[in-house]
């Protein structure tokens, strides 16, 4: 679903101006966007609590949730990426280009060993704790024996801007409707379209749960073929 | 330092098309034929007092 389809009138501008019997002038494009990157960012959340094994990353971005830094020797912490909201895995690579998981901790486990006394010798970084919006390595890289970090993370959408067109939003095609539902619920609700919010609340609910069950049972809704000999004689 | 992050490859997925087949079951003077779109015709046998042929396990 594209955001702005003058040609085909099925976009999502048009979809919420239908639902809320809008149009352009009172309903601009810049606030349907505004609107639309609210609920693109309660969407992105709810997928990152309810995916499994496959994660939900916004398919409009042109990199992966992967991203590395050269490490400074004897430097502990490193400032997440801005778009990050959550750490998937760390990994360091050595200086002979092979990776090595870092394992997460957490410093409610030093129970008898100060932070600064845990792994104090400068090395390959065995563990790794997020401290506000920073990553934290333990011990520090020692950069004779190790040079890269590595973070897999989940990460903010990409933004729609009011002249967009034929961009579309980044989660799977199947679950593009409740956009509309839910841009057009904002709208209803905050200007008293009373005739109209019963209906996109139950729209909304509808395609919420439908959200929900796609994230939680998608990669499980496999069709495997598993090769058996068979002896017919 | 900043995040160099991944590129991704932006390779594009060729769609299959669906093959348009028709396979007919079709009955004649008590046998039963399965009828391809070529009109192959394959004769389902029937053999009498068969019973189920059970498949080996390995």
């Amino acid at each position: 679903m594209k955001f702005n389809d003058t040609t085909n009138n099925s976009g999502i501008c048009q979809d919420v101006w239908y639902l809320t019997g809008t149009d352009s002038t009172s309903l601009t494009t810049s606030n349907i966007a505004r609107i639309t990157n609210k609920v693109l960012r309660e969407l992105a959340l709810d997928a990152w609590r309810f995916s499994n094994s496959w994660k939900f990353d916004d398919s409009n971005q042109t990199t992966f949730a992967t991203a590395e830094q050269t490490l400074v020797n004897g430097q502990n912490d490193y400032s997440l990426p801005s778009t990050a909201f959550d750490v998937q895995r760390v990994e360091v690579q050595d200086i002979d280009g092979n990776w090595y998981v870092v394992n997460p901790m957490s410093i409610d486990e030093l129970k008898n060993i100060a932070v600064d006394e845990f792994y104090k010798t400068n090395g390959r970084p065995i563990y790794y704790y997020i401290d506000g919006f920073s990553l934290r390595l333990k011990p520090a890289p020692d950069t004779t024996q190790v040079s890269k970090v590595r973070l897999y993370m989940f990460r903010d959408i990409l933004e729609f801007v009011s002249t967009d067109t034929d961009k579309e939003p980044g989660i799977p095609a199947v679950l593009h409707p409740i956009i509309p539902f839910l841009v057009s619920l904002e709208y209803a609700t905050i200007n008293g379209l009373n005739d109209k919010v019963s209906y996109l609340k139950l729209k909304v609910d509808e395609w919420r749960q439908r959200f929900v069950d796609y994230f939680t049972q998608r990669e499980k809704i496999k069709v495997k073929f598993t090769p058996k000999k068979y002896n017919f004689e | 330092m900043s995040w160099d992050f991944i590129t991704k490859n932006s390779g594009s997925w060729d769609d299959i098309n669906k093959s348009d087949i028709t396979i007919y079951f079709v009955s004649e003077s008590g046998d039963y034929y399965l009828v391809g779109q070529d009109e192959d015709e394959f004769l389902i046998t029937q053999e009498a007092g068969s019973g189920w042929n059970f498949i080996n396990k390995d």
